[in-house]
């Protein structure tokens, strides 16, 4: 088990600091799509490695065992650090954060805040990425939502409900 | 583990009043759940009845450490974040206002007037300012937001990371 867990661990660590360090190295356009399509080099590569370091000393049962905890733990880091990378790169507050250190006066008002972060331009833009990610389409009346994006929509309108969250945002 | 967290989780929520602060009492409700999954482990035979004994690892140590790594991954990276996206998501109820609307469609001008069912863009912002505010990360006085030691503490850690991995403002 124990190997299982120390190989998935190491090679996500290793992809982590590719990541990290190819982000500062490179400006990458679409960030997730890179990360998405580097990620399963490092699950391979820990497959291989628990593969090897057991071939023919231990039965394919036990090996194909040790790959899925190291794939969980793999999938646990993933998840762990999404979020985390999300919050530095999308999160409203953080950038309103930054905002007002950046500001001259290292205050600002509410209009200046709101041009910057609830104005008509931040809308577009994220109905842009809406759009690119595939969950809006641009019709002559204005945006419409996917197939794709009806469904979670549905979904999350069913979880809101069973919660009692409210309208939210 | 995880299903019973949701289940107590969503009657939580349903019985949570609107001046709850809904993501701490989510923190501590899996605090909670905790020494519920420790009784769990120790209670259950290591094999639940029909594992085969290769699959059990000699050491229980690594085992409970591993299903306590689990849980808090599925809470913190899975179950947290759904309930983030459900009650803050920006992108998905935009969809959703947009799904719900009478027309179907929606332009960007009708997105910031009607956000969140109709209560408006702005009111989404100053939802994040009051945010920052409550947790002492800013403070507001005669209409102007300012950050305060912890919250330019907080700025300037993320503002390095998003130089550091080339974020584009």
């Amino acid at each position: 088990m124990l190997q299982g867990i120390l190989s998935g661990a190491g090679w996500f660590t290793v992809f982590l600091a590719i990541h990290i360090f190819w982000f500062h190295l490179v400006h990458v356009q679409d960030c997730f799509k890179w990360i998405a399509k580097t990620l399963p080099v490092f699950v391979l590569a820990h497959v291989a490695t628990v593969t090897i370091l057991n071939w023919g000393a231990l039965t394919g049962e036990i090996i194909v065992l040790r790959v899925i905890y190291g794939v969980l733990v793999m999938a646990c880091m993933f998840i762990l650090y999404m979020p985390f990378y999300y919050t530095i790169v999308a999160s409203l507050s953080i950038q309103t954060l930054i905002y007002l250190e950046e500001a001259p006066r290292k205050e600002l008002t509410m209009a200046e805040l709101h041009q910057r972060f609830a104005s008509r331009d931040i809308v577009a833009g994220r109905l842009e990425i809406m759009v690119s990610n595939g969950y809006l389409e641009l019709g002559p009346s204005g945006y419409r939502v996917t197939p794709k994006a009806r469904v979670m929509s549905k979904i999350f309108a069913f979880l809101k409900g069973i919660w009692k969250l409210g309208p939210g945002g | 583990m995880c299903l019973v967290y949701l289940i107590v989780m969503s009657v939580g929520l349903r019985l949570a009043g609107p001046a709850v602060l809904r993501a701490r009492l989510l923190f501590r409700l899996f605090l909670l759940t905790l020494p519920l999954s420790a009784l769990v482990y120790w209670v259950t035979p290591a094999d639940l009845g029909f594992l085969p004994v290769a699959w059990l690892d000699a050491n229980p140590t690594i085992e409970f450490g591993f299903l306590l790594f689990l849980y808090s991954s599925a809470f913190l990276g899975g179950i947290l974040q759904l309930y983030n996206l459900a009650d803050r998501g920006f992108s998905l109820r935009i969809a959703m206002d947009i799904h719900s609307s009478s027309r179907g469609s929606m332009t960007a001008e009708d997105v910031v007037r009607s956000y969140s069912a109709g209560k408006g863009i702005i009111w989404m912002y100053q939802k994040r300012i009051d945010d920052l505010i409550r947790l002492r990360l800013a403070e507001a006085a005669d209409d102007t937001v300012r950050a305060t030691a912890a919250g330019k503490r907080v700025a300037a850690r993320f503002s390095w990371l998003r130089r550091f991995l080339r974020v584009v403002a």
